[in-house]
């Protein structure tokens, strides 16, 4: 290992003064600036007199200032993923960074100098991340900064070759995360790229690039949505999209290849383990970085020698694989982790903070991958969480449950879907499975479905039956008939989706099946909205004719006479 | 405008199939994100490609901007209202 290591990224005390570092809002930054921020901040970290500072900052360019800066006071960083009340409860240290309540938010351009070229501290322990562990804890993570200049080294042999030097680096992911940290900034401030500085948080801000050459870091999350995009375009060439967090659907990856003329890199890596290995779609098969070595424990799971560790020893994962004739391929995780949209997620710590609730008696949560992936939870009800339940009608409950979470429990990671049971489903061996919490959601699923018109009283609708088969379970095993309650318990649902029905469901009359519905019927349901009678006509039809109609009507009623549905 | 206001409803529900939540349930005025609704960056994401698709409209460039018109449904409906192309 050379000295070099141990000194800063080369570009910051080597390139020109007038070469670009940062793009913020198309207006350049050169290195002579960047230097002097740093300069500036350090001035005002070293009055901070903390040994440990926590950085928290939504813009790339400040962020790495702050970093650079305390890098080169020998202060630690910790970067906190977000700014929640328990996150700053757990994390009490200095916050910098232009947030409410920091105790640093700017540093003063009066102290804008000239730029000591001083090695790093030897012993600055550098930098620390915060993981879901499986225990449910968030892990602690030191980096030392040689590690992210080893990782950036390797990422630019690897791919910078097709690269030019007037490259710039742009993101949709956050910078303070162990994906976004090394990809968004330290690679490309280690190999002298330009970086854009601000996110680009939604996938059509991406055609707001100037023209010239771009390598984008990006995950599925964003790349699936750019893929649904109806038109875009951008006048920005994209070398390389790398993505990270989660699996790349390999549709996602061809629309946004073609979409972006771009070729698309998927990462696989963990905070623990920074990069491992990459694969080049369409079909490439994954390649570890130069010193990696991969194998697999008696569970099936990865475990790993990487130059990126820091140390000699064996990294354990719980993300099982197999490896066959083709390479390695991914297969799942083995602990109680989700990935919900490229986050890791410990269950057990959301059923913690629940079972804390009073009005929780037991409570069991599990990921559901459909269009998008979430967190949904089985709960039992305490005598409190009953009345309460009763008292406000289950919409505006799980609100507030999601509420009561908000604090401690990252967003996305909340619960989106609830079930109030009166026992948890229990198998023969006495232990709760995630299919069996999953199976409680997939049953009151409504079918996909389409819009062919809507107005403000009339709505016609396409359901696709066929993708909906749960609804036909042992109705009948020989003949799969949709059955009438079904049928009703849709068109109600639908209809409370489409109109500003005030008020509860009271009755039904002119209910009338005509023809039954079968799988492959393509049907459409009308709903019709008077808001004068507090009623809603529903009919399903097909080429065949109506099959049913009926007519369900509302009264208001006060909140506490609700009924739980 | 109670019409635009209504579709955006059913449009949040539909497009972020939101479960137990009615039309009549989404308060106009309050906040869409954190506190309200409590919709999460993904559900943002997934917004943002809904009024894509359903009115022309792209998503401003600046970040504040688009907070404001995600502040509440009648901030969203008055910004589609101005902006849409179909």
């Amino acid at each position: 290992m050379s000295d070099s290591f141990f000194s800063l990224p080369p570009p910051l005390l080597s390139a020109p003064s007038d070469a670009i570092a940062f793009y913020r809002n198309t207006a350049p930054i050169t290195y002579v600036m960047l230097r002097a921020d740093i300069a500036a901040a350090r001035q005002a970290l070293a009055r901070l007199d903390a040994p440990e500072v926590v950085l928290h900052d939504g813009e790339a360019y400040v962020f790495l200032v702050w970093l650079m800066a305390c890098w080169m006071n020998g202060q630690t960083a910790l970067l906190a993923a977000d700014d929640l009340p328990a996150t700053r409860a757990h994390l009490q240290y200095p916050w910098v960074g232009r947030c409410e309540g920091n105790a640093l938010t700017v540093w003063s351009n009066d102290e804008r100098k000239a730029f000591p070229g001083s090695p790093l501290p030897f012993d600055c322990p550098g930098m620390v991340v915060f993981t879901s562990g499986s225990s449910g804890m968030p892990n602690r993570i030191f980096k030392k900064p040689e590690l992210l200049y080893r990782e950036a080294e390797l990422l630019q042999q690897a791919f910078g070759s097709a690269f030019p030097p007037d490259t710039r680096f742009v993101g949709t992911v956050p910078h303070q995360h162990m994906f976004g940290l090394p990809y968004r900034l330290i690679w490309p401030l280690w190999a002298g790229y330009p970086i854009i500085s601000e996110p680009f948080r939604y996938p059509e801000e991406l055609g707001r690039l100037t023209a010239g050459a771009h390598v984008l870091i990006s995950s599925p999350p964003t790349l699936k949505r750019l893929a649904q995009l109806e038109t875009f375009s951008s006048p920005a060439t994209f070398l390389a999209t790398f993505s990270a967090g989660s699996p790349l659907d390999g549709s996602v990856a061809a629309a946004c290849a073609a979409r972006l003329s771009t070729k698309m890199i998927e990462n696989y890596g963990s905070s623990e383990t920074a990069s491992v290995m990459q694969r080049i779609f369409p079909d490439g098969a994954w390649k570890e970085l130069p010193g990696v070595t991969l194998a697999l424990n008696e569970c099936g799971c990865l475990k790993m020698r990487s130059p990126l560790l820091g140390t000699d020893d064996w990294f354990q994962t719980q993300d099982t694989a197999v490896c066959d004739e083709n390479g390695w391929r991914l297969t799942g995780r083995a602990d109680r982790v989700a990935k919900i949209e490229g986050r890791r997620i410990a269950l057990d710590a959301i059923e913690t903070v629940l079972l804390a609730l009073p009005e929780v008696a037991e409570a069991r949560v599990a990921p559901l991958y459909r269009e998008r992936d979430e967190i949904v939870a089985a709960v039992v009800l305490s005598d409190i969480g009953c009345a309460q339940l009763q008292a406000l009608g289950k919409s505006r409950f799980d609100r507030k449950m999601r509420q009561s979470l908000s604090t401690t429990i990252d967003r996305v990671a909340l619960p989106r879907r609830w079930r109030y049971l009166s026992t948890l489903p229990y198998n023969a061996m006495g232990k709760i499975m995630s299919a069996d919490i999953v199976r409680l959601f997939e049953r009151q699923a409504l079918p996909p479905r389409a819009a062919i018109s809507r107005s403000a009283q009339e709505v016609v609708l396409t359901l696709a039956l066929r993708d909906c088969l749960y609804a036909f379970d042992g109705h009948f095993p020989e003949l799969p008939i949709l059955p009438g309650v079904i049928q009703i318990d849709w068109a109600l649902r639908l209809a409370q989706r489409c109109f500003p029905i005030e008020g509860r469901f009271s009755g039904l009359r002119q209910l009338r099946f005509q023809r039954i519905l079968r799988p492959d019927d393509e049907v459409t349901l009308t709903l019709r909205f008077s808001p004068e009678k507090k009623e809603v006509r529903f009919s399903y039809a097909s080429k065949w004719g109506e099959h049913s109609q009926g007519c369900a009507f509302f009264t208001n009623a006060t909140a506490a006479s609700e009924a739980i549905r | 405008m109670t019409d635009l206001i209504d579709e955006i409803k059913t449009l949040i529900i539909e497009t972020l199939n939101l479960e137990d939540v009615t039309v009549a349930d989404i308060d106009t005025d309050a906040p869409l994100f954190v506190e309200g609704l409590g919709l999460d960056s993904i559900d943002a994401l997934e917004l943002g490609v809904a009024l894509h698709k359903r009115y022309g409209l792209t998503l401003s460039d600046e970040a504040e901007e688009t907070k404001e018109h995600f502040a509440s449904v009648r901030h969203l409906a008055d910004f589609v209202a101005a902006h849409r192309n179909r």
